[in-house]
């Protein structure tokens, strides 16, 4: 359908007063191939909006360009129905008001001029080669698959299925509860945070049985998940026989392990003597009534706990379990009850109860009987077989001590179901190096034992997708994907996480985790039924388009694919999963072909928009630049510092791209060889510590600049005049700076030398 | 690297502080707010966070062996400034008041002083005592006191020369058993503390006593500024009349007694400069206590927290005071009936003080002054005040 375009420039907001918006306006009937267009100082008021209407109406317009405002101003204003596809140009925030007229540039007004004018061309060209996106329709399931039957997935259980859901639960143990079924007791959970609570899985294994929505699969474990969000098929094992359910989202509460207390032999004697023993031993016993002496089945007169038991340890886990304190105070306290007379020695790096849990531990402090220090433990040693002797150091006593005890408790930390133990990897990767055939290269055969790699692993979902069979995972083997912005959200679609899973927690915090974990899945079940995208682009209708005849199987989009949505066939050529796909666009990114296209978001798009800015020549001495803007947190910072009239070189052109990520190298090509002086990119922040909203999009915009340093090569063009950079949103003031810093260096260079040609 | 000591901790003294005014102890969280509060305690090894510990732990020797307990001078600028609650201020009191009966010798007196129940013996005592000495100076004769026409006569009620006798043999009990104590915790903190001395005994002493006359480390105190001025007033009303009580004695025993010499014997007038000082002595204790009362009712956050032993010292000082006052009283307006009761209570308030002088609060003076002339001779000296910036 050829587009009908109508232009309407918004003179309000002092656009006016830095821009002739009479002679915007002629640029239509002059220059571009529009229907018309018109300006109105009031363009987002009633009036005009409804003239807008009466026009799409009248002359059949089908895309809509409002220069303005923000598109993220009155968003829901502008929207006229699916098939009329809206652009907004912000010429309020990238020109009226982020320009300086009192600027020494020569003939500024008409640089500024030509700044706007540029961005109608952008826009134009933008309509003219993208169309309205349709949704996916595809038949899905509405039911929610948890796995893992202990809080936080009773809890997601409960959750969905009060919501009106189908629940699956899978549950790997004969019956449900997880750890809360081998606890003596839990920590309080509620003012005053005095008395240790009875474990929760009683009540909730009660309601989940009874629960009509509730199908409870005990003793049983996932063989295979196989499909995409609204449509997984997922077989469920117990061990007679598989039974396939299809789901539309999937709950992963497997919560955590112990960390191996064998790994603290040397450090605190576990293993070694017999009265060592780890809090998960202690809460055993405890439960069963009787807390004695391993090495002689005595009522011990003392014990001691270690807190942070190989954790915050570089050696062992370097971070904290968030719980091990509060779990080490609730021993002492029902040691205290069960045994008034024993001694508690309570061996802390710090004490960490956060929040309202201070109180408890302001309650375990007032308990007789209960010693309590800061300290570095030294050295265990056995006095006998009854008596243990601890050595510590710095210690709040101002001495190194020693403290005899008859037991010693580690109070170890959680490591996530998730965790994938490294040497087993390296061990299978090796075993499968040894297996590959002996004409390949050595870098071949690195490259194929990385891919096996994350193949490996946990076994809980045994996904049957092309980039592994469970959730990637972060550092420590935490499958979360965006701890600030989306809690519970994984690298994959459709699957989230919750409870110690995700992070190391107690059961109220995994009750809650249960609780938004389910809401995410409810999301994904009623956005993927309607075709349309979850978080971060809520609500995008836009799907990729693979032409896959011109595919030339490099799988760099099945590789770089943040959330896994390609598998591939037997050739390579990718199979896309659009209900997997979250519309980043860092596909179109990776793809060297620019066979990857959404329907309002192209690489011919992109080019055509570059093409359409205006290029002076080069005694003109009126450089241009262009910067690649992300959409998630680049551009809405930029508006808040164009709120604040921070003002940028006139010579910018800016694009919002989807992510860093879906910046194709061949924009960059294209707009060096188009005469622009220099390119930059500013994405979200990348490392460990990320905030790309797309996980690893940033993280690869900065891989490719490698490549495109080597295109610059190429052409003999300084490799300056490509850079990229990190903003967070808060960094909104040091927008203006990095740009009209990176316009200076640049200009220092001198103009682009492939301008003329 | 230094050896590891064992540690072994005491429930049983845990309790006890506890019971002695620091019930709060347990809610110390080692933040060590209150050693950069305190405005007397040293940079090395500041006081109050470590003896917390100590007390959580139940470490006597430790706590026993500690000079720092005596330094502090519960202004409870730690009390007040604690985010816990802990009141530092107040367990330094139990641990100071502990500290009476562990060194106390005998040792049942430190014990029979340190709870109500060993009251009614305390006071029996001199009870018995006083009611022997007026039985056989009056042959039981009690009526002829209070005829209309006798003139009130304490010499004859209870001879000036016997209650000296009792006092002086007091006196010297009091030096002996306390010499005893404050040895052991000389010893004690030499040995813990590995002392290097650096100062003398005796400059160390003559500074502390300039120190102490002056008040100086009452003025670095924050939230309990009345303590300077009712201490003041309790201390010099004590120096007063210990002059008067001196002076009386060189009196009676060397110009009237020894050297046989008329008129140097009570009753004297009431310009004699004996009289003058006993009196100006005794109106500043009374004021002294009045305050201190009023503080511990009104404000007893910032007072710290008083108990049986605090409140036995403070009325037991107003008594001796009150006493002596009311009895010069009534024995110049001529009321015998009042004028005897009240000198016979004066002179019980007397030997309650000086007799268990050791084992109640009144020994912090001994304590305390040795603690400072050890903290001055081994150069433990409070942080120096720096001025804001």
């Amino acid at each position: 359908m050829d587009a009908k375009i109508g232009v309407y420039i918004c003179s309000g907001c002092g656009i006016k007063d830095a821009i002739d918006v009479d002679a915007l306006t002629s640029l239509v009937g002059d220059e571009l191939e529009c229907e018309f267009s018109k300006s109105d100082p009031f363009i987002c008021g009633d009036e005009c909006l409804a003239k807008i209407k009466a026009d799409i109406e009248s002359e059949g317009l089908n895309r809509v360009i409002i220069a303005g405002c923000s598109g993220r101003y009155f968003t829901d204003r502008f929207k006229f129905g699916d098939d009329i596809l809206v652009d907004r140009v912000p010429i309020r925030e990238y020109v009226a008001w982020s320009s300086d007229p009192e600027s020494d540039i020569d003939e500024i007004e008409e640089v500024i001029q030509e700044l706007a004018a540029d961005y109608i061309r952008m826009s134009v060209a933008r309509m003219n080669n993208s169309e309205p996106p349709t949704p996916i329709e595809e038949e899905t399931s509405r039911d929610i698959l948890i796995v893992g039957g202990g809080v936080a997935g009773m809890n997601a259980a409960l959750a969905s299925a009060n919501a009106g859901y189908n629940v699956t639960l899978v549950e790997k143990e004969a019956e449900l509860g997880g750890w809360s079924r081998k606890f003596k007791a839990v920590i309080p959970q509620s003012a005053p945070f005095h008395e240790l609570e009875t474990p929760p899985h009683i009540e909730l294994a009660d309601s989940v049985q009874k629960h009509e929505k509730i199908k409870v699969f005990t003793s049983s474990t996932i063989e295979k998940t196989s499909g995409q969000p609204g449509q997984f098929d997922v077989t469920i094992q117990n061990g007679s026989g598989g039974e396939t359910v299809r789901v539309g989202a999937i709950v992963q509460a497997t919560g955590w392990l112990p960390y191996e207390p064998e790994n603290l032999k040397d450090k605190y004697g576990y293993g070694t003597f017999g009265n060592v023993i780890t809090n998960i031993a202690m809460e055993e016993m405890a439960v069963n009534g009787k807390i004695s002496r391993p090495t002689d089945d005595a009522a011990p007169k003392s014990i001691a706990i270690i807190h942070c038991a190989g954790s915050r340890d570089k050696e062992h886990l370097p971070y904290c379990s968030a719980v091990c304190c509060r779990v080490a105070l609730k021993q002492a306290l029902y040691i205290h009850e069960m045994m008034p007379e024993t001694d508690v020695y309570l061996l802390y790096k710090d004490i960490r109860s956060p929040g309202l849990f201070e109180q408890f531990y302001e309650k375990v402090q007032e308990v007789e009987g209960i010693f309590m220090t800061k300290g570095e433990v030294v050295e265990v040693t056995e006095e006998d077989d009854t008596s243990l002797s601890i050595t510590l150091d710095e210690t709040l006593l101002g001495e190194k001590i020693k403290i005899q005890a008859d037991m010693l408790v580690l109070a170890t930390g959680m490591v996530p179901t998730t965790l994938v133990d490294e040497d087993e990897i390296e061990e299978e990767a090796e075993t499968e190096a040894e297996e590959e055939t002996p004409d390949e290269t050595g870098e071949e055969g690195d490259e194929k034992s990385k891919a096996s790699c994350a193949e490996i692993g946990a076994k809980i979902l045994n996904l049957t997708y092309r980039q592994g069979t469970d959730l990637p995972t972060l550092k420590y083997g935490f499958p979360d994907s965006h701890f600030i912005c989306f809690p519970y959200e994984t690298r994959r679609t459709g699957i989230y996480a919750a409870g110690a899973v995700r992070a190391p927690m107690d059961m109220g915090m995994a009750k809650n985790d249960g609780l938004g974990a389910a809401l995410k899945a409810i999301q994904t079940v009623e956005t993927v039924s309607q075709g349309i995208t979850v978080h971060p682009r809520s609500g995008d209708v836009s799907f990729p388009d693979f032409f896959l005849s011109r595919c030339t199987q490099c799988k760099r989009c099945t590789e770089d694919c943040p959330f896994g949505t390609l598998d591939e066939d037997d050739k390579g050529t990718p199979e896309p999963n659009t209900l997997r796909c979250r519309r980043c666009g860092i596909c179109l990114g990776a793809c060297p072909e620019r066979i990857i296209t959404f329907k309002d978001f192209s690489p011919n798009m992109i080019t055509q928009m570059i093409k359409s800015i205006s290029m002076p020549e080069e005694f003109d001495e009126r450089p241009r630049y262009l910067v690649f803007l992300c959409e998630n947190d680049a551009v809405p910072a930029l508006d808040i510092s164009a709120w604040y009239r921070h003002k940028i070189e006139p010579w910018v052109r800016i694009i919002p791209v989807r992510c860093i990520g879906s910046v194709n190298t061949v924009f960059i090509a294209d707009a060096l060889s188009a005469g622009f002086d220099g390119i930059l990119m500013l994405g979200c922040k990348r490392g460990d510590d990320y905030q790309c909203h797309f996980v690893n999009g940033s993280e690869l915009g900065d891989y490719r600049m490698e490549n495109v340093r080597e295109k610059l090569k190429q052409l003999v063009l300084e490799s300056e005049r490509v850079q990229i950079d990190q903003v967070e949103l808060s960094d909104w003031h040091k927008i203006p700076k990095m740009i009209n810093d990176f316009v200076e260096e640049v200009n220092d260079l001198g103009m682009n030398p492939y301008k003329d040609f | 690297m230094a050896e590891a000591v064992l540690i072994k901790p005491d429930r049983s003294l845990v309790r006890k502080i506890k019971a002695a005014g620091g019930e709060t102890v347990e809610k110390c969280y080692q933040c060590a707010t209150c050693s950069v509060v305190c405005e007397l305690s040293p940079t090395e090894r500041p006081f109050p966070r470590k003896e917390m510990i100590w007390s959580q732990w139940g470490l006597e020797d430790r706590l026993m062996t500690d000079p720092d307990i005596w330094l502090c001078y519960q202004c409870s600028d730690c009390s007040v400034n604690c985010p816990r609650g802990a009141k530092p201020g107040d367990v330094m009191a139990a641990v100071r008041r502990f500290a009476f009966e562990h060194f106390a010798f005998p040792g049942f007196m430190g014990r029979a002083l340190a709870s109500p129940s060993g009251l009614i013996p305390l006071l029996l005592l001199p009870v018995i005592i006083l009611c022997l000495i007026v039985w056989q100076e009056t042959s039981g004769n009690l009526t002829a006191l209070f005829q209309a026409s006798a003139v009130v006569d304490f010499d004859y009620f209870l001879p000036h020369g016997r209650t000296e006798m009792l006092f002086i043999i007091g006196a010297l009990l009091v030096v002996t058993c306390m010499s005893i104590s404050l040895f052991r915790f000389w010893r004690g903190m030499d040995k813990a503390w590995g002392a290097q001395h650096k100062t003398g005994f005796i400059p160390a002493l003559i500074g502390v006593v300039f120190e102490v006359i002056l008040h100086k480390r009452f003025s670095s105190c924050g939230a309990a500024r009345y303590r300077q001025f009712a201490h003041l007033l309790v201390f010099f009303g004590f120096v007063f009349t210990a002059l008067a009580t001196a002076m009386a004695t060189f009196e009676m025993l060397f110009l009237h007694k020894f050297l046989g010499l008329e008129g140097h014997y009570p009753p004297f007038s009431l310009l004699h400069p004996i009289k003058i000082f006993g009196n100006i002595g005794g109106f500043a204790i009374v004021a002294g206590v009045v305050i201190m009362i009023y503080q511990h009712i009104t404000n007893s956050e910032n007072a710290g927290k008083a108990v049986y032993s605090t409140w036995l010292f403070i009325w037991m000082t107003g008594l001796v005071a009150v006493s002596g006052l009311g009895a010069q009283f009534f024995r110049i307006a001529g009321v015998a009936e009042f004028a005897y009761p009240f000198y016979f209570l004066h002179l019980l308030t007397v030997f309650f003080l000086i007799w268990y002088a050791p084992y109640s609060q009144f020994g912090h003076m001994f304590y305390r002054t040795l603690a400072m002339i050890f903290a001055r001779s081994i150069g433990r000296e409070a942080k120096e005040m720096k001025p804001l910036p």
